[in-house]
């Protein structure tokens, strides 16, 4: 089932397994921070017996080819035969923050029929021959991206990216699936009123930045009024060749994959204008926690400072005291005091939320009513500690460890290869990122650390936000 | 980036490739009774490693609700070797992740890390699975983390709260009626006597079954499993689980959940389903996609595509005890739970008398079975499916065998199976918003 993609980083996200019942996890997981294995520990016993080195040469995490198509598509590839699969993920720049005001919510919408019919193929043709083919293929809509992912059986991959240069050249935008595709969304805008962490975001973005593009939402209102001709001219300013970045992984050559760049993409525009988007500038700091009321037995806390852009010679650093403060699930200042210590949350985290036009520090936690108001002290206190004092040597060589050393878990799999692949031509990365990534890591100083922890870890920059209904 | 891949409601769990002949499990056994799986995965040098012991909070006694998750979150503290908390921090050190989850029939732990520090962590599990030292200074604040995670995870959470009253009234006189995180008044009185007991109760290597997958083959594991694990001696009077019999519901029943923050109805029925390992388990997945799985399902185009329902959907759970087959929908603004469960009713009715077409048994079969190659693509995602299902005593070539055993279904299969399950009484549940 689509859902209305998350604005946010998710930050606290327990798991629950297959089925709405059974499981219930010790934490929720983050997206991993990345590392080098530096300091081997063996805590036990001595060292009995020890792995062979890896059977083939795995200087390289992911063989990444740069293929250009006859028509110009660019894609990186990494050709990968464990599995006899190919996954496939594209994007384009653009997403909500180029919708119209008057129209906010239609770049979902959009994602939303992309897999509704095309061609000579309604709605119920197009969701059987996928079915028939066992490929998936479906799209997104975020902030700042529109994206779209597609996995197929390399034996019918002929057959599915037909069905891709369907969609991207002759989509039907039927009415059935159009009303329906609205129907959903304005029943998720709906269930949003009253989801903490919808709530939360929103409350803190319209704090921040209130007339910014990033702070409008969609509404029913909005949603209603979309039509099927502004989908078509969305898609034809959205969908263009030269925003266009496509990452595959999988069992395809590369010889074999730039004929289908052109078949799936050929069609598109080359390229269409875009309206300017400013860099949203921060109103300072709210002194009090604002309060959001919502009848439940524990308060979420939301907490934003300012952040580092990608682009910034110190993203490094910052990153790598984000997990010193409240980046690692198990290992953070923030999970020891505020968890493991005193037991106030099952969990608690932050994270460096960059978009292209505003950046920010931030994280977020859960705990019962009565006790919202300590959480927020300790926050504020923890941030304090960490910019007077700075990280110690010690917390900078464990986080540069994990972060260096957990790395190659995000190679181990063809969907997540792509998905990284996608993430920094996103970020705008060369190809060779991935071997040189970790030392940039590696190059991180405490010296460098101490400057980014005086510079950012002022607890009075950072504006809270609490849902529930915390006792004040 | 997330480690878990949350199977997509419905049905499919993810399955081994026999159309691939190179790649199967491997298994082998040690001397204490220990039970290894490895699925070989050499694309990166990365290993997933789980421990899975047979113990899940269907076990539990009555009044201490909640214990074997406690102690799963307990499992983190001190043993004879480590302080409190370290084992998660020497695996981040080492560029690992680690966690568990808790479950009605199992408790598992896993770790992820590269696979030249596997032996280090694996003697860091190999201690606590009979050198946990429990202290009250650990217990006491940890006991407080898990109240906050039902709070958070449930009393937040209308749906969640709706269904612990649907598996009351499903397993009624069943361990399975109870809440897996436990119910927080007993919770709040569980003791460190209580983790302890129950550690001593249940842990052990012989109720241990250990599953990789990765970057490593079965010549390389065992002699680092029969080093590290084969050296812990079995407890030898571990219990040994006994459930009783699943009760057929007596008549339908319908429960109820009103709350301010609903703000779409929902409506979803279940019924018993099948265990892990029955005959039937494939024609029910087959036939439950059919009727309301998948995208082009029969519920699907009579809900949503005509307006009804703004979300439908309909999966079959395999567990150790008899698990659950659930159908369910949110009505269109303006439309009725009583349409909503009307039509799908119908549109039921109309599948157990005539069966599946052939069309849609070829397709469904296919897609199913599909999936068990693209399971091969997610290390974690098929360490889950062959833990779960050999922790309820399955077989790694049972689990390797299963789309042969999904595509042999046939239409007569799938409409014997779905008027079994599907005939039997139900349990409807209802989310309605305040005021409605």
């Amino acid at each position: 089932m689509r859902r209305l993609g998350a604005v946010m980083v998710a930050l606290i996200l327990p798991i629950v397994l297959a089925g709405c019942v059974a499981v219930s996890v010790r934490t929720e997981q983050r997206a991993p921070a990345p590392k080098a294995p530096v300091a081997p520990v063996a805590p036990v016993a001595p060292l009995v017996p020890v792995m062979p080195a890896a059977p083939k040469d795995r200087s390289s995490l992911a063989d990444i080819q740069v293929v250009r198509s006859p028509g110009g598509i660019t894609a990186w590839l990494v050709q990968e035969d464990f599995v006899p699969i190919i996954s496939m993920e594209f994007s384009w720049r653009g997403g909500a923050s180029i919708e119209p005001a008057e129209r906010r919510g239609i770049g979902w919408i959009l994602a939303y029929m992309m897999n509704e019919g095309a061609g000579g193929l309604d709605t119920a043709a197009y969701g059987e021959r996928m079915a028939d083919l066992n490929m998936n293929f479906s799209c997104g809509a975020w902030t700042d991206w529109s994206s779209c992912g597609m996995t197929t059986l390399k034996e019918t991959s002929d057959q599915s990216f037909d069905m891709l240069r369907l969609a991207f050249s002759d989509l039907r935008l039927d009415r059935e699936p159009f009303e329906r595709a609205k129907r959903e969304m304005i029943a998720g805008l709906e269930a949003d009123e009253t989801n903490p962490k919808t709530v939360a975001s929103r409350t803190m973005t319209s704090q921040l930045i209130p007339d910014h593009v990033y702070a409008r939402v969609p509404t029913t209102k909005t949603v209603s009024s979309i039509t099927r001709g502004e989908l078509r001219q969305l898609m034809a300013q959205q969908m263009t060749k030269d925003k266009l970045l496509v990452a595959v992984v999988g069992d395809i050559s590369a010889e074999e994959l730039a004929p289908k760049l052109d078949q799936v993409f050929g069609k598109l525009p080359v390229s269409a204008s875009m309206p300017d988007i400013p860099d949203a500038v921060a109103k300072p700091a709210a002194a009090q926690p604002i309060v959001k009321q919502l009848p439940q037995p524990q308060t979420l806390i939301m907490f934003s400072g300012p952040g580092i852009r990608r682009e910034d010679p110190d993203f490094y650093a910052a990153y790598v005291l984000n997990y010193i403060l409240g980046g690692g699930t198990f290992s953070s200042r923030l999970t020891d005091d505020v968890r493991e210590k005193r037991g106030l949350t099952y969990g608690i985290g932050t994270g460096l939320d960059i978009r292209p036009h505003f950046w920010r520090w931030q994280g977020s936690s859960s705990t019962m009513n009565d006790k919202a108001d300590e959480v927020v002290k300790l926050i504020r206190e923890n941030i304090g500690r960490l910019g007077k004092d700075g990280p110690t040597a010690d917390e900078l060589a464990d986080a540069k460890a994990y972060i260096t050393g957990a790395f190659p878990l995000a190679f181990d799999s063809n969907r997540k290869i792509a998905q990284n692949l996608l993430g920094f031509q996103q970020d705008g990365m060369p190809a060779d990122y991935v071997e040189k990534r970790n030392s940039y890591f590696e190059a991180v100083t405490l010296a460098d650390v101490k400057r980014v922890a005086a510079t950012y870890m002022k607890p009075e920059a950072f504006t809270f936000v609490m849902v529930g209904q915390p006792s004040r | 980036m997330a480690a878990f891949v949350v199977l997509s409601a419905g049905v499919v769990l993810p399955a081994s490739a026999q159309t691939e002949p190179e790649w199967k499990p491997e298994t082998f056994r040690l001397a204490n009774g220990m039970t290894a799986v490895v699925l070989p995965d050499h694309r990166a040098p990365v290993v997933t490693h789980m421990i899975w012991y047979r113990v899940g909070s269907a076990d539990e006694v009555k009044g201490k609700s909640g214990i074997a998750h406690f102690l799963e979150h307990l499992m983190f503290k001190a043993t004879d070797q480590l302080k409190a908390g370290e084992y998660s921090k020497i695996v981040a050190r080492n560029g690992g992740q680690d966690n568990a989850s808790t479950a009605l029939d199992f408790t598992n732990y896993f770790f992820r890390v590269a696979r030249d520090r596997l032996p280090q962590m694996m003697r860091m599990e190999a201690d606590r699975m009979v050198h946990l030292k429990l202290s009250d200074a650990e217990v006491i604040p940890e006991l407080s983390v898990v109240r906050e995670e039902r709070r958070q995870t449930v009393e937040s959470s209308p749906a969640a709260i709706l269904d612990e009253m649907v598996y009351a009234k499903l397993y009624a006189g069943h361990p399975y009626a109870i809440p897996v995180i436990g119910h927080m008044s007993e919770l709040a009185k569980l003791t460190r006597a209580d983790a302890a007991n129950w550690y001593r109760t249940w842990y052990g290597p012989e109720n241990a079954i250990l599953v990789v997958a990765g970057d490593i083959t079965a010549a390389e594991l065992k002699p680092l499993a029969e080093q590290i694990y084969g050296v812990v001696p079995p407890r030898g009077d571990l219990k040994v689980r006994k459930w009783p019999d699943v009760q057929p519901l007596k008549a339908d029943v319908t429960v109820t959940h009103t709350d301010p923050k609903v703000r779409q109805t929902s409506w979803w029925r279940s019924w018993l389903g099948v265990a892990i390992g029955d005959k039937d388990v494939e024609a029910l997945q087959v036939g439950i996609e059919i009727l309301a799985g998948a995208r082009t399902s029969r519920i699907y185009r009579q809900l949503n595509e005509r307006g009804l329902a703004v979300m439908s959907h309909g999966y079959s759970i395999e567990t150790e005890a008899r698990g659950v087959v659930v159908v369910g929908a949110d009505p269109s603004p303006g439309v009725s739970v009583s349409e909503v469960e009307e039509v799908a009713a119908r549109v039921t009715r109309r599948f157990l008398r005539d069966g599946p077409t052939e069309d849609e048994l070829v397709r469904a079969k296919e897609s199913i079975a599909a999936s068990s190659i693209f399971a091969r693509d997610n290390q974690m995602a098929l360490a889950r499916w062959y833990g779960e299902l050999l922790t309820a005593g399955q077989s790694a070539e049972q689990v390797a065998g299963w789309d042969e055993r999904i595509r042999a279904v046939t239409a007569a299969d799938v409409k014997r199976v779905m008027n079994f399950y599907l005939g039997a009484n139900h349990v409807d549940a209802v989310l309605l918003p305040e005021g409605k």
